[in-house]
């Protein structure tokens, strides 16, 4: 007949087993979390990246084609009024070249 | 030039990318938490529970990355207090504050795990809850604050991380003893 520490012996053994296998599941799991976020996070700077790169200079050309319609268009006014008209027309430019640095400025944020 | 750009927005991109990965990770966890005290996850218990704890520990970490990035941003340039008391930074208030209010609770409520032998499982079962209620200040202040909330890629992550646990969540509040013990009493 098997001593009670013989008979202990193959059950402890198959409990280790399990333990092993267990604390194998758990390594796979945190390290499928783990790869998870870093190629989460990966994912998103790259599109961040791109996707403000992309918004920064499509900003840029709306307010470069602002800028040249809004000239033009004082350039004409400029032609057509009286000289009288000219400290307006600098006016016009001025708020024109702020309005063009401050979408600079949003773009530089966005990016 | 492109390592010009980088190098300018680096933090800044940083923090928003971890922000985002703190969310989705956020969301997951909170719904694997449901899905684990619902009735859903019954047959792959002792799994759920541990991906919950492996998702916490990551959105914790995604959420520290998300402030600490911004220390590094020389256009933003908040200081720590900034970043850690709320209301201390008038930056596209109310939200900023409540991404404050929600980024301690989700810490405070992932951590209090560790200490549940200490707090009472029983307690610490009520305090835990109130993590479903700092995921919805995140997702407040995401979608608030959030530089990227306009962006149609940002609203189509936001809805795939978000609405899976919303239905997750009147899944459990409609299978849950309580709202059964109602049904019986209304009878």
């Amino acid at each position: 007949m098997d001593s009670p520490a013989r008979r202990r012996q193959p059950r402890s053994a198959a409990l280790e087993r399990r333990l092993r296998a267990r604390a194998r599941r758990i390594a796979a799991l945190r390290r499928r979390v783990a790869a998870l976020t870093i190629t989460l996070f990966l994912g998103f700077w790259i599109a961040i990246y791109a996707g403000g790169a992309f918004g920064a200079s499509t900003v840029t050309t709306a307010a470069t084609t602002t800028l040249t319609a809004a000239t033009s268009k004082s350039r004409s006014s400029e032609k057509s009024e009286s000289t009288s008209s000219t400290g307006a027309t600098d006016a016009s430019s001025e708020s024109l070249s702020s309005k063009a640095s401050a979408t600079t400025a949003v773009s530089t944020r966005q990016s | 030039m492109i390592a010009t750009a980088i190098g300018t927005h680096f933090y800044w991109i940083t923090s928003r990318a971890a922000g985002t990965v703190a969310l989705v990770l956020a969301s997951a966890s909170v719904g694997v938490g449901l899905m684990i005290s619902g009735r859903l996850g019954k047959a792959r218990g002792p799994e759920l529970r541990i991906s919950h704890e492996a998702l916490s520990l990551a959105a914790i970490a995604a959420l520290i990355l998300h402030a600490a990035a911004l220390l590094g941003d020389s256009f933003f340039h908040p200081s720590i207090a900034d970043l850690l008391v709320p209301l201390q930074m008038d930056y596209k208030e109310p939200y900023m504050a409540i991404g404050i209010v929600s980024g301690w609770a989700m810490v405070i409520f992932g951590v209090s795990y560790y200490l549940r032998e200490r707090i009472g499982v029983a307690r610490w079962k009520v305090i835990h809850r109130f993590t479903a209620l700092a995921w919805i200040l995140g997702v407040v202040h995401t979608l608030g604050e959030g530089t990227d909330a306009g962006e149609t890629w940002f609203l189509a992550v936001t809805a795939i991380a978000v609405v899976p646990v919303v239905v997750l969540a009147l899944v459990r509040m409609l299978t849950s003893p309580a709202s059964a013990a109602t049904q019986i009493s209304a009878r």
